[in-house]
């Protein structure tokens, strides 16, 4: 599974960072998140699942077909 | 409206809207000191007891609101205790009671000295979307927020120590010209706007979406009824409030037909 935000929709409500903070990161400036490492681990995968769920944006888009190289 | 809404979704009696709202409105405006500020006082002491009344109502009888899901929730295992339980709810109600009914004072007003801008409000939902993120940007309802550095840093220059309190102006940042082309002037459809209208970081507006469907909602239902509607002797908020608002907006018009809806409140 890869995951990312995009930054056009992300509004900042940093729900995505509550539930995984070490993927989610958010931006010092202004509070945006962020995914530094794109790749998630297969044990993490329902966390970023539970993320994107929870985002009020809908912004956190995953591909779930590309596994880890 | 955005008072009752709040009020709806938290599950609140609507016949103590009056009672909670009051307060909220007296206190954004009213001098310290004036009558109308200890009224404000007077009425903020009578709400956790009223709260209380809900709480209690929902502890033994859950239902589909936000009171019943915050006396079951946990936190680190445990329950909220009634403190926090009236606090986060007193957090909630000044969040949703003032700010949306401050933003479309203004907006009301600006479409008075406007009026070319109605027609393309009720006519294109893209222009109507960008034009809420530009009317939170310019107006910034809530002006300025107060918070205490968790620790020492510097900040252009200038040594904030920790646990000292700062005041957040977001109603300057909104108008930052190294983000915002042109930032006094209003663009309905600027796009992108990255305003911090709505705060920032962990504490930024819960109700944030909420407040631009009551807003967008508002908006269009009153002008498309009373398309001729005129504003004269609006009166603002006084200089010391954090909300950018008008106190009362007299304004004039012809009743267009009514409209009833399927669920109408009495």
């Amino acid at each position: 599974m890869r995951v990312r935000v995009d930054c056009s929709i992300c509004q900042g409500h940093t729900l995505c960072n509550m539930s995984a903070p070490d993927i989610f990161k958010l931006g010092a400036d202004d509070g945006h998140a962020f995914v530094e490492d794109e790749h998630v681990a297969p044990e993490r995968e329902s966390e970023v699942l539970t993320a994107a769920a929870g985002c009020p944006e809908l912004a956190i888009v995953i591909d779930a077909d590309e596994d880890m190289p | 409206l955005p008072a009752s809404v709040t009020i709806d979704f938290l599950g609140l009696d609507h016949n103590d809207l009056r009672l909670f709202a009051d307060p909220f409105h007296k206190a954004t405006w009213a001098p310290a000191g004036s009558s109308e500020w200890q009224e404000a006082v007077d009425g903020f002491a009578k709400i956790p007891q009223v709260l209380m009344r809900t709480i209690e109502a929902r502890r033994h009888e859950p239902r589909d609101d936000y009171v019943s899901q915050l006396v079951s929730m946990r936190i680190d295992g445990r329950l909220l205790s009634d403190d926090e339980l009236i606090k986060v709810l007193v957090q909630l109600l000044a969040g949703g009671i003032d700010s949306t009914a401050a933003l479309l004072s203004c907006v009301f007003v600006y479409l008075d000295e406007h009026p070319e801008a109605r027609q393309p409000l009720i006519d294109d939902a893209q222009l109507l979307q960008r034009a809420t993120e530009e009317f939170v940007r310019y107006f910034t309802p809530i002006q300025a927020i107060a918070r205490s550095a968790t620790e020492d840093v510097e900040v252009a220059g200038e040594r904030i120590a920790r646990r000292e309190p700062v005041l957040l102006s977001m109603a300057s940042m909104n108008r930052d010209q190294a983000v915002f082309d042109c930032p006094d002037e209003v663009r309905l459809d600027r796009c992108p706007n990255r305003h911090v209208g709505f705060g920032l970081g962990i504490h930024r507006c819960l109700g944030s979406n909420l407040a631009r469907a009551m807003f967008q909602t508002t908006l269009v239902q009153v002008l498309r009824r009373v398309s001729d509607v005129r504003v004269s002797g609006a009166v603002p908020y006084g200089v010391r409030s954090t909300i950018n608002g008008w106190n009362t907006i007299p304004a004039s018009f012809t009743p267009g037909p009514r409209v009833t809806t399927s669920s109408r409140r009495a």
